[in-house]
């Protein structure tokens, strides 16, 4: 047995779309990778806990009910308060620009909007987590 | 990575982030990973280990959630460890079983990890098996193993659980018949679940004629039990059932003969395993192996006669080698 890339897929505040989530979650399977799916509604809380929890590389948050701000600062904070700087936060959804400028600043890796190819989600996430740069 | 002794000085004061990276270790087989299982192997033996298998659909993961929390409820810590199949194709798999816990996700006391099979090369009993070691060194009461049933390497992963629940539900007779081969043996408790549904009383009756055939126990009669899980009915019976046939391996003496034998078991895979991989790894230096695998690829060799040739080499020069050693 060897090391896999493991990926939390998380889907935060009160919307109930999940289909951007689960096909993220597919494509990252179809790429050998081992997905964690939290399922709808999760809270910042819940997500940390089962990152944490599963030992992830990286959160990948879905989100789409405009409410991204709150939710990834939360997310963020709570790494840090837990002393995480080792799960990269990465993001999806129908976030602004100004928004993703935000996001960045606090420590999101990236924001992939919508008709982004899963195959770049993909070759990003395994390029800048930590164990596929040992 | 080397041996990292704060990691699992962390690990014992029960730190949670600790345990996770304990478990990743142990999972991904890194090196070094042996350490780790003995450092930890003084603390292990007080938990409880409760097996949850059935077929895909009958409701495992929300009958785990309910009956984690009746045990929270009563003041015992939870390790839940769920294993889900990967794809034998990229190796690559989507664990799910996390979407069914409600509240008691953020219990201090409450400890949930997805494992997945990771190809049929075997080994996932043997990680499993440890797992659930490192979860009782965690000083978890109660562990709950859920797995699929189907297959060699879960009926294996089962058997190194002290109790066997087998979730069914109305109309999965059929399931419950093609797996009785292991299922129906392992089984010390079984769950019709959905027992709102169709088809319930014949299920039921079909589970008692099957159970009919299994050697007699006076000292202990498998259980059949209703439940609906999602609305948290039959739970209680399933804790109960639990604690009844763990007082009777604990009275019979089975208990310490089956860990005793479960012991010896993940000796024996663990040293199979072993020998496998350094024979395989010394096998692909050999001179002629690509060659001989090039012509098996290209019809002019038969696998068979290939295996006797490099059976021979083996023979010769690994074994034989050893033992000039």
């Amino acid at each position: 047995m060897s090391e896999k890339i493991k990926v939390l897929i998380a889907k935060p505040g009160l919307d109930g779309h999940d289909r951007g989530a689960k096909v993220v979650a597919r494509a990252f399977r179809d790429a050998g990778f081992e997905v964690i799916y939290t399922g709808l509604r999760q809270t910042p809380e819940q997500i940390v806990n089962a990152a944490i929890e599963e030992d992830v590389d990286a959160i990948g948050v879905s989100i789409l009910s405009g409410a991204h701000n709150h939710c990834f600062s939360e997310i963020m904070n709570l790494l840090k308060h837990n002393s995480i700087d080792d799960i990269m936060v990465f993001g999806g959804g129908i976030i602004p620009d100004d928004d993703v400028a935000y996001l960045k600043s606090i420590g999101v890796a990236e924001v992939f909007g919508p008709g982004t190819p899963t195959d770049d989600t993909v070759k990003f996430v395994k390029a800048n987590v930590r164990k596929g740069n040992e | 990575m080397s041996f990292d002794a704060s990691l699992v000085g962390r690990f014992l004061k029960g730190d949670k982030r600790a345990c996770a990276r304990i478990i990743s270790i142990i999972e991904d087989r890194r090196r070094g990973y042996e350490e780790y299982m003995e450092a930890l192997q003084p603390h292990v033996g007080s938990a409880y280990i409760v097996g949850i298998t059935g077929p895909p659909g009958v409701g495992k993961s929300t009958l785990i959630n309910r009956l984690a929390a009746e045990y929270l409820h009563a003041g015992c810590s939870i390790g839940v460890i769920a294993v889900d199949p990967s794809s034998p194709f990229t190796g690559g798999a989507v664990l799910g079983d996390r979407i069914r816990i409600g509240e008691i996700a953020l219990d201090p006391k409450f400890y949930f990890r997805s494992l997945s099979s990771r190809g049929s090369l075997g080994g996932l009993s043997e990680a499993a098996v440890d797992v659930i070691r490192v979860m009782d060194a965690f000083k978890k009461e109660i562990i709950l193993v859920e797995t699929v049933g189907t297959g060699q390497n879960e009926v294996d992963v089962m058997r190194a659980c002290d109790t066997t629940v087998v979730v069914t539900m109305p109309g999965a007779g059929d399931d419950i018949q093609a797996q009785k081969a292991g299922i129906l043996e392992i089984g010390n408790i079984f769950v019709i679940n959905k027992a709102d549904r169709d088809g319930c009383e014949r299920t039921l009756r079909e589970l008692q004629s099957m159970l009919m055939m299994n050697p007699l126990n006076d000292k202990y009669e498998t259980p059949i039990i209703l439940a609906k899980s999602n609305i948290g009915e039959g739970i209680a019976g399933i804790k109960a059932a639990v604690d009844k046939h763990r007082a009777y391996l604990e009275t019979s003496g089975w208990f310490s003969v089956n860990r005793a034998e479960r012991n010896a078991r993940a000796f024996k895979n663990i040293m199979n395993l072993k020998i496998l991989d350094e024979i395989n790894r010394r096998l692909s230096r050999a001179a002629n192996y690509e060659e001989i695998e090039s012509q098996v690829k290209s019809g002019a060799l038969s696998p068979h006669r290939a295996s006797v040739q490099l059976m021979e080499y083996i023979d010769k020069k690994i074994l034989h080698h050893s033992t000039n050693e």
